[in-house]
């Protein structure tokens, strides 16, 4: 039997909810065994059966709408607490959840369904979902909560509310206007902060005077004291958190507006808003921008010490200051710690947005897309997963565009209809690495090298040199289109060179990896923030330089016997790899080559430096140390000197430039032969 | 039946004994803006293309926008002047009475008709009562059909003043 395409999209969609009721399960069954499972899960659970129940009936799926139905109406009596679950009701939901997941297989493979087991499955829900002797609807007390927000409670909530009171849980309500540019974001934060100590009941979204902001009214429900729970809510804001179960307290003026909205007559609510203010991130740049002038003075009193320490030992006064030192240490990393903090946001919010564009543009394309996301809640400086939106939307539009094949022309190739896409972010030391993968056609090789050759990115003497990985970063060229006719989806001129250049600008690197028939994969390998980086002191070409330490793979010592000519290039050979040589004076003072002579014949060292996959070897002759170092720019008029990320300040009043690794290694690649001649690690 | 109707958007609508053919723009304004919220991406496109059929059958014009989930639609009808609301009760991080309450605290043009389709495949009595305190004109079960979006739009613009008194659905 051949499905349509609304039937392949119910069956993923149901397959999805399927699984997730599993999971729900298996999580419930858990923590039944250590006292009543959450009543959060349990309503979880109520709401996949009431949408497979949507879905069923939708597409016209009689037996299993009405097993749907009957689950909904089980977990209905239990999350309502008129239903108990016993370990034969547990038995009996799971039974039916593995049903649904026969019943989709048979559906898929145009099976006829075991239409009795349905019925008895379905039959027996019925029995366990009748209401417990004695159970009654719950009423709940007096709370000092607006009518409004009384009125707009569900049956569950209100239950809900009644059973915190009965067992005597202090009932809260946080009042949080949020800005109306980034309500989402503030309210998943304010809701996760809360959910982790206590159960939210409901969420009230009303409209402020201003038209600026979002009143969001959040009541839960947590044995936490006050101070705790303000704790938790005020780093996100000052939002006015009140108790509305029991005896009433002293009132006191809540604010409402943040402070910079309030009138100046409004004394009152100043002063009790003095606890907590709103802070325009440009504040947090500025205050980041003094810890790094706080890392800098450091550096200075670091030295000082240690000169001290060199003249007169380590004794009295230089033992003190050493201490000193160390206890300012710990403070500044302390204080840089905290403010990088605040700066943090999830990134799942950037990955619902992509599952959202991922949809509409597999429903445009007419393919069909499973979308995976793991590692939602890693967090990134809020700069930079701003500027992460349009790579990875690009990357998510490009995948399904280019990638992932029609649902018809992957079961010719025996692959499941629905192509994945698949997100995985994670933390690694001081970086943070994004993969997004697909498992389309992969990126065809003479494809590229053919499109490469017609656009002049590559010539026909080198075109056949080329390796694989090679051929693979040729797409990240200028102008670079696999596509022969532009697609409305990922084709509006610009290709994946932008996502380099955008991902490039935040000091990121991007690399792809693919295999024919099998997929591609791009990773994005990106800093946790831009504000303080960590940087190689190196000494280079009679100059001090700071090399980024994101940028550098390893620091090798060289030999002369380690570097080779080969086609009169410069190359040094490292564990059976040759990677292109870069030196600074040849770059920085053209004419001037025998500056660095000193490091023919000689020991050296060499920075191995990458770029995506690009990489080269940087030759230095020393390694003085590795500080955390703020950049600044150059200015205008110098700020496009090729080569040079902007300045910095040693500790000792020195200041010097910061290489940019990037715009080097494309440099060398480059000026090789009017070419692009890319090299692979 | 002879009355003049007023729709969403300031067109007037001069109904006869059939809705649909004697439809009669007075004013070129925006169409109404529709708002559809359902966490579920197949009733999303399922209620959509009912919607759009129901309009068309009844020669009216609308801007169908679709939200996943209770913040998106939050989002939209604070962005948007949303006229028709048609959304489910039961979301992940709202319930469809939140979204309602919120819809209802929006400030409103003045002649417009504001209308909320509570679209569930169960809803309990109760939470029905609070759905029209909510200001839910009408409550379909899923699947919706064109035909029944169809009857409900045209009962919203045919009786304004029940409409205005609090009447029921």
């Amino acid at each position: 039997m051949t499905l349509d395409r609304a039937q392949r999209e119910f069956l993923a969609e149901s397959a999805e909810i399927v699984d997730h009721l599993s999971a729900g399960l298996a999580e419930i069954d858990r923590q039944r065994k250590s006292g009543p499972p959450s009543p959060a899960k349990t309503n979880e659970i109520f709401r996949y059966a009431h949408s497979l129940k949507g879905l069923a009936g939708m597409f016209g799926i009689d037996a299993m709408s009405r097993l749907a139905h009957q689950l909904e109406t089980l977990f209905d009596g239990l999350r309502l607490g008129r239903v108990v679950l016993t370990d034969d009701t547990m038995e009996l939901v799971y039974a039916c959840t593995d049903l649904f997941a026969r019943l989709l297989a048979d559906l898929k493979d145009g099976r006829e369904s075991d239409a009795a087991t349905v019925a008895a499955i379905t039959a027996r829900l019925a029995t366990a979902s009748k209401p417990r002797a004695g159970a009654q609807s719950a009423q709940h007390g007096e709370l000092r909560l607006a009518p409004e927000a009384l009125a707009a409670l569900t049956e569950y909530e209100e239950h809900r509310l009644a059973e915190n009171l009965r067992l005597l849980v202090p009932v809260w309500r946080v009042h949080a206007p949020l800005a109306l540019a980034s309500f989402e974001t503030e309210l998943t934060q304010l809701n996760t902060v809360i959910a982790e100590v206590g159960e939210i009941i409901t969420t009230l979204p009303s409209t402020d005077d201003t038209g600026k902001f979002i009143i969001f009214d959040i009541v839960f429900a947590t044995s936490i004291a006050k101070e705790q729970i303000a704790m938790r809510v005020l780093p996100l804001g000052n939002y006015a958190v009140e108790r509305v179960d029991g005896a009433p307290v002293l009132k006191r003026a809540a604010p409402s507006l943040p402070l910079n909205l309030a009138n100046d007559d409004d004394i009152a609510t100043l002063h009790q808003m003095s606890d907590t203010v709103r802070v325009d991130i440009r504040k947090l740049d500025e205050l980041m921008g003094i810890v790094g002038e706080l890392v800098l003075a450091r550096g200075g009193l670091a030295r000082v010490t240690n000169e001290l320490k060199s003249e007169i030992g380590y004794q009295g006064l230089a033992v003190d200051l050493h201490r000193l030192v160390r206890t300012l240490e710990r403070r500044i990393v302390d204080l840089q710690t905290a403010i990088m903090q605040v700066r943090m946001v999830p990134l799942g919010q950037v990955f619902e947005r992509m599952a959202r564009t991922i949809r509409r543009t597999a429903t445009t394309l007419g393919k069909e897309v499973e979308f995976d996301v793991v590692g939602e809640e890693t967090e990134l400086d809020k700069l930079i997963v701003q500027e992460l939106v349009d790579p990875l939307m690009h990357l998510a539009r490009n995948a399904i565009d280019h990638g992932i094949e029609t649902p018809e022309l992957r079961v010719a190739n025996g692959k499941s209809p629905a192509g994945r896409l698949r997100v995985v972010a994670f933390p690694r030391g001081n970086h943070v690495i994004i993969e997004v993968s697909d498992d389309g056609r992969g990126i065809d090789e003479v494809s590229v090298k053919r499109t490469a050759l017609e656009r002049g990115v590559v010539d026909e003497e080198h075109v056949g040199q080329l390796t694989r990985g090679e051929v693979w970063n040729l797409i990240f060229a200028p102008g670079f289109s696999t596509r022969k006719e532009v697609t409305e989806t990922s084709g509006r001129g610009v290709g994946l060179d932008v996502v380099k250049t955008n991902v490039s600008k935040m000091s990121g690197l991007i690399d792809v990896e693919s295999q024919p028939g099998r997929g591609t994969k791009f990773t994005i390998t990106l800093p946790i923030t831009l504000a303080i980086i960590q940087a190689v002191i190196i000494r280079c070409a009679a100059r001090v330089y700071a090399l980024p330490l994101a940028s550098v793979l390893e620091i090798v010592e060289v030999q002369q016997a380690d570097l080779r000519r080969i086609e009169g290039k410069e190359m040094l050979e490292l564990r059976g790899q040759t990677l292109p040589v870069l030196r600074l004076d040849g770059l920085f003072h053209p004419g001037e080559g025998s500056l660095s002579q000193s490091v023919d014949g000689a020991v050296g060292f060499a920075a191995v430096v990458g770029l995506a996959q690009h990489r080269a070897a940087l030759l230095i002759e020393d390694v003085l140390g590795q500080q955390d170092i703020v950049i600044k720019s150059l200015g205008a008029f110098l700020g496009r000197a090729r080569g040079i990320a902007g300045a910095t300040h040693l500790g000792d009043h020195e200041t010097i430039l910061v290489l940019d690794v990037g715009a080097l290694v494309s440099e060398r690649l480059i000026s090789d032969d009017g070419r692009t001649r890319t090299v692979a690690a | 039946m002879h009355c003049n109707v007023h729709l969403p958007g300031g067109h007037a609508l001069h109904a006869g004994a059939s809705l649909g053919d004697t439809v009669h723009m007075s004013v070129a304004v925006a169409p109404p803006y529709a708002l559809i919220v359902d966490d579920s991406a197949s009733a999303r496109a399922q209620a959509k293309n009912a919607l759009e059929e129901a309009a068309a059958s009844l020669g009216l014009k609308l801007v169908i926008d679709e939200a996943a989930s209770g913040m998106e639609a939050v989002r939209a009808l604070a962005t948007n002047d949303v006229c028709l609301l048609v959304v489910d009760l039961h979301m992940p991080d709202m319930t469809g009475l939140e979204v309602l309450s919120f819809w209802r605290s929006r400030p409103r043009g003045e002649g417009r008709e504001y209308r909320a389709v509570v679209v569930s495949s169960d809803v309990s009595p109760r939470d029905w009562e609070r759905a029209q305190q909510q200001g839910a004109r009408c409550f379909l079960d899923k699947p919706l059909s064109a035909e029944a979006l169809a009857t409900a739009l045209a009962g919203f613009y045919a009786s304004p003043v029940a409409a205005q008194t609090g009447g029921t659905p």
